[in-house]
């Protein structure tokens, strides 16, 4: 097979599309090749057709068509903001209700240490808070076997607590089941709007993560200070975002592996 | 003729018949299977199989026994159901165009 002309149209046409593809790294080097071996097997065609090399050039190129338009399809394909809009909107579905899912468990943790430890350990209010008669009256009329005002207060605030997360973790499973459907059954679970497993990971974990210390920290101090505000609300949203962290990791280190 | 919309239906059905095949092997059998009838800017179809790679319908590799760099491409599974899908839509569009193109003039008073 010969060698294209030197200066000739089929190496004007490829130094034009290089130009036009400058800035794209290996997919223009990609493209720059394929293009080549296109335009020597057509040129190849027209010579083995009893043109001479120039004629077939020419007719080669004029085949090929405007570089314009392919270059700009080959940018938009591989750079266009949908590449990573699509799956920037998974990733975030996914992110956000795993991060729902972990309120969830919070409120079902909350729920545990108030029975271990009392309403008062999970949602008390800080000491010296005092109550109206009125407010009083209210959490006695939702808890009248507590001993107290402030007992009442934290058997309600547990309540709220528990409910109101929990509610929130239901919204997130919730989100993660229509996710999963509406991938199996669209093009929502095609490669394009997949995002890659450590980019949706490793924001997810390092946020439990700084979530699970700083809470559980701020808990444990809370402890040492006898400080029980809220104290064991903050223990389980900080022990249930350790836990997020420790599944978001064990995941993505099972889709290394 | 203009095959903006149809390409990739086009290039699926191509695939499928001649099985791996490069760029310029693809564009001839397009041309020769539908005589002579699509023969479009050659350039042009590069970008669409670099979108069907990108989507998963399509994928490529380099053909170490080429004698120069040449990038071949096979239909994936999921190309297969795409091209089956996009099939079924044009078959139906087929359909309504013929009909609406054998209906007999309505000739009003």
């Amino acid at each position: 097979m010969t060698e294209p002309l030197p200066g000739g149209p089929v190496e004007r046409h490829l130094d034009d599309l290089f130009d036009r593809l400058a800035g794209t790294g290996t997919v223009g080097r990609r493209t720059l090749a394929e293009a080549d071996d296109h335009l020597r097997a057509t040129t190849a065609e027209g010579v083995a057709g009893g043109h001479g090399q120039l004629a077939a050039e020419q007719a080669a190129v004029a085949r090929f068509g405007d570089n314009g338009p392919t270059a700009a399809e080959i940018k938009a394909v591989h750079y266009g903001p949908w590449v990573w809009l699509r799956p920037a909107f998974v990733g975030g579905w996914v992110a956000g209700g795993v991060g729902l899912l972990a309120v969830g468990l919070s409120g079902l943790l909350a729920e545990l240490l108030g029975h271990l430890y009392g309403p008062a350990f999970v949602a008390g209010d800080a000491p010296g808070v005092t109550y109206t008669a009125e407010r009083c009256a209210d959490y006695f009329e939702y808890f009248p076997n507590a001993t107290n005002c402030a007992a009442a207060a934290a058997e309600h605030h547990w309540g709220e607590v528990v409910t109101g997360r929990v509610a929130v973790g239901v919204l997130g499973l919730l989100a993660l089941l229509v996710l999963w459907a509406a991938r199996a059954t669209s093009r929502l679970g095609s490669r394009p709007w997949t995002p890659p497993r450590l980019a949706v990971a490793v924001p997810l974990a390092v946020a439990f993560l700084a979530a699970g210390l700083g809470f559980t920290g701020i808990s444990v101090m809370q402890l040492g200070f006898h400080d029980t505000d809220m104290v064991g609300t903050n223990l389980a949203t900080g022990v249930a975002s350790l836990i997020a962290a420790a599944f978001v990791v064990g995941w993505s280190v099972r889709a290394r592996a | 003729m203009d095959l903006r919309g149809h390409l990739d239906l086009l290039v699926l059905a191509t695939l499928r018949r001649t099985g791996p095949v490069h760029g310029y092997g693809l564009i001839v059998a397009m041309r020769d299977g539908s005589g002579g009838v699509f023969d479009l800017p050659e350039g042009t179809v590069y970008p669409a199989l670099h979108r069907l790679e990108r989507d998963g319908a399509v994928e490529s590799a380099w053909d170490a026994e080429a004698p120069r760099r040449r990038r071949v491409y096979r239909l994936t599974p999921v190309g297969e159901a795409a091209l089956a899908a996009k099939q079924t839509q044009w078959t139906e569009f087929a359909k309504g165009v013929r009909t609406l193109l054998n209906r007999p003039r309505t000739v009003t008073a």
